[in-house]
């Protein structure tokens, strides 16, 4: 029998710090879309909870509970993160696996909004984007999931194929922001 | 300049009308912060690094970077590439990245009636386990996309799309669902990211895969356009036994973190039967033998009548663009999908090129059609085009003019039935 071994999109253990920032390769886990059908987000949230502990995110939030997290990612649709997804959620959402589907980093420090004020058109300042605040938006030009997953952490999920990029556009930005004179 | 190259006065040529900016804007401007490669993502396949270790020539294919050929030691011509990987797939095996077509998972109560409305095609008596190719209208009526359908259940389809209108055909459903049909009950998601999914297709396919696949590979269980799931070591992945090419072929998918292993697999037993990788250029020659269209044909302005699918509008329920496809001007005295090829002293055809009568003034009035695609064919030994002629079968067996007046080259071409190659598709079905 054929043996298929694993690739990740980012080196395993990659960390790069540039000024006040370190960005790390994230390992989420099972990553699962959630799509509650018609009037059925209530139950899907009620099954989620009973499963997982976790409900399912209002519009722009992340719930969370252990190594399980629910990031809302669009119109009637969430990431279920960190956990293999409970079959009972069938019952009331499209379950659609994508783990595979995202390269997930983490930005930490002291001036991760500053460095992504440089590339996504939403004010990730602390103050406005709090402790389990999760958006859609575009980095660069491409689309990406945004969490706080911490008071100095962002974490970051973009497409795999376009993992080299989303690290080269970060390392830019880390790049310019640590070369303006501090003041 | 206007009035130079028409010998008129500035005067009586007149002036253009002002408009903002009323001051030159640097085209570094336009390219904001945007600095060398980061001015577009890049988007790599799984199978990226194997492809250019085997020194691939990559093109380009909206965002994406596939292999456009493969050269071996002495080839020096991307047509000697193109040629021989032509010959390897029609004569034994090739394994080919097909990850780039856009993949939409469609799940719910309403998926079936969903799709029925967004394809001119009838989805929802598509039966699961099967695959079923299916085209899309825009709302005016012309065609937008096209791909294929595979039931994985009940309430559970997955859908292609092309590589270069994946965004658009995403965003089109978002639009259908929320503002045409609210009341529907279905939910989809892009997986274009989630799946690495690599073409087989030859002579030799079926027995290369079942070589691969933890179970038997009988031809009874898979007939052509059957769809289903498969475990290659272990690996939960999906089947699709579906063909761009006209050769038996199949489409294997397993999730993206075993893509680059898959592909170096498939890559080193096709190479043991005869076989290897091939590219976009060898890709494209091989549809237009078999009149398979892309959006060289779908560009935007013909109708599924046009490209010969006019049947393929199902008459027994409403879809998106039915009402306007119907639209006076839409569906008489068009330009047809048809094939051409050289039969004068010129053997050449040229994707751009425009058609004539053969005998006659050659003027924008007698302009009958143009030419969409062209390539040589290693398999029939001549160059074999695509294009749009009004009057289109109708004039099967006739010679026309093709001039391309940018190249200054003319050739006398014979109207031909678009599929050139295996026009049964005993082939293909195996």
């Amino acid at each position: 029998m054929v043996e298929l071994t694993a690739s990740a999109p980012f080196d395993a253990g990659m960390e790069r710090t540039i000024g006040a920032v370190t960005l790390r390769a994230a390992e989420t886990g099972p990553v699962t879309a959630l799509m509650p059908y018609a009037g059925q987000e209530r139950a899907l949230s009620a099954a989620l909870e009973r499963a997982h502990g976790l409900e399912f995110p209002a519009a722009g939030r992340m719930t969370s509970a252990g190594q399980a997290r629910c990031l809302w990612s669009g119109l009637d649709q969430a990431m279920l993160i960190g956990v293999e997804p409970d079959p009972a959620l069938a019952d009331h959402a499209a379950v659609v696996a994508q783990s595979d589907g995202w390269a997930a980093l983490t930005l930490t420090g002291d001036a991760v909004a500053d460095v992504l004020a440089r590339l996504v058109p939403v004010d990730l300042r602390p103050a406005a984007f709090e402790q389990g605040a999760s958006i859609r938006s575009e980095l660069g030009h491409m689309m990406v999931i945004l969490a706080r997953t911490g008071p100095q952490q962002v974490t970051v999920m973009g497409f795999r194929s376009m993992a080299g990029t989303l690290l080269h556009e970060l390392e830019n930005a880390m790049t310019a922001l640590a070369a303006r004179p501090k003041g | 300049m206007l009035a130079d190259a028409t010998g008129r006065g500035i005067a009586e040529t007149g002036t253009t009308t002002y408009r903002p900016p009323y001051v030159p804007v640097p085209i570094a401007a336009f390219g904001a912060g945007s600095q060398g490669m980061g001015f577009a993502p890049r988007r790599l396949t799984t199978s990226d690094a194997a492809a250019r270790a085997r020194g691939a020539v990559m093109i380009e294919t909206g965002l994406w970077y596939r292999p456009a050929y493969f050269p071996q030691p002495g080839e020096t011509h991307w047509r000697q590439s193109c040629d021989r990987e032509v010959a390897m797939v029609r004569g034994h095996v090739g394994v080919c990245d097909v990850s780039t077509l856009g993949k939409i998972d469609v799940q719910g109560p309403d998926a079936a009636a969903f799709l029925d409305f967004v394809y001119a095609g009838t989805m929802s008596t598509l039966k699961v386990g099967r695959v079923r190719y299916g085209l899309m209208l825009r709302e005016d009526g012309f065609v937008m996309d096209d791909g294929t359908a595979a039931r994985l259940g009940e309430r559970h389809f997955v859908i292609t799309t092309t590589t270069a209108a994946a965004g658009q055909v995403m965003r089109h459903l978002d639009w259908v669902q929320q503002g045409l049909c609210p009341d529907m009950d279905v939910r989809f998601v892009s997986v274009t990211e989630q799946w690495a999914q690599f073409a087989v297709t030859g002579p030799m396919a079926q027995a290369l895969l079942a070589g691969l696949i933890d179970a038997p590979l009988d031809g009874a269980d898979w007939p052509f356009m059957a769809c289903g799931a498969v475990t290659v070591g272990g690996i939960a992945g999906r089947l699709f036994r579906i063909s761009f090419s006209g050769e038996a072929g199949y489409e294997i998918a397993v999730p993206a973190r075993y893509g680059a292993a898959l592909y170096r697999e498939l890559v080193a037993r096709a190479e043991a039967a005869g076989g290897g990788a091939y590219g976009l250029e060898a890709l494209n020659v091989m549809r237009i033998e078999k009149g398979f269209i892309t959006h060289a044909e779908i560009h935007g302005r013909v109708t599924a009548a046009d490209v010969g699918m006019g049947r393929m509008v199902a008459a027994g329920k409403d879809c998106v663009g039915k009402v306007m496809a119907a639209r006076p001007g839409l569906t008489e005295d068009r330009q047809v999908l048809v094939g051409l090829r050289p039969v004068g002293v010129v053997r050449q055809v040229i994707a751009g090129a425009h058609l004539f009568p053969a005998d006659g003034p050659v003027s924008p009035e007698t302009d009958l059609g143009y030419i969409t695609s062209a390539a040589y064919s290693p398999t029939l030994g001549t160059m074999l085009a695509l294009g749009f002629v009004r009057g289109g079968r109708e004039r099967l067996g006739q010679t026309l003019r093709m001039i391309d007046h940018m190249r200054g080259i003319e050739a006398i071409c014979e109207v031909t039935d678009p599929v050139a190659y295996d026009p049964d598709g005993g082939r293909m079905r195996g």
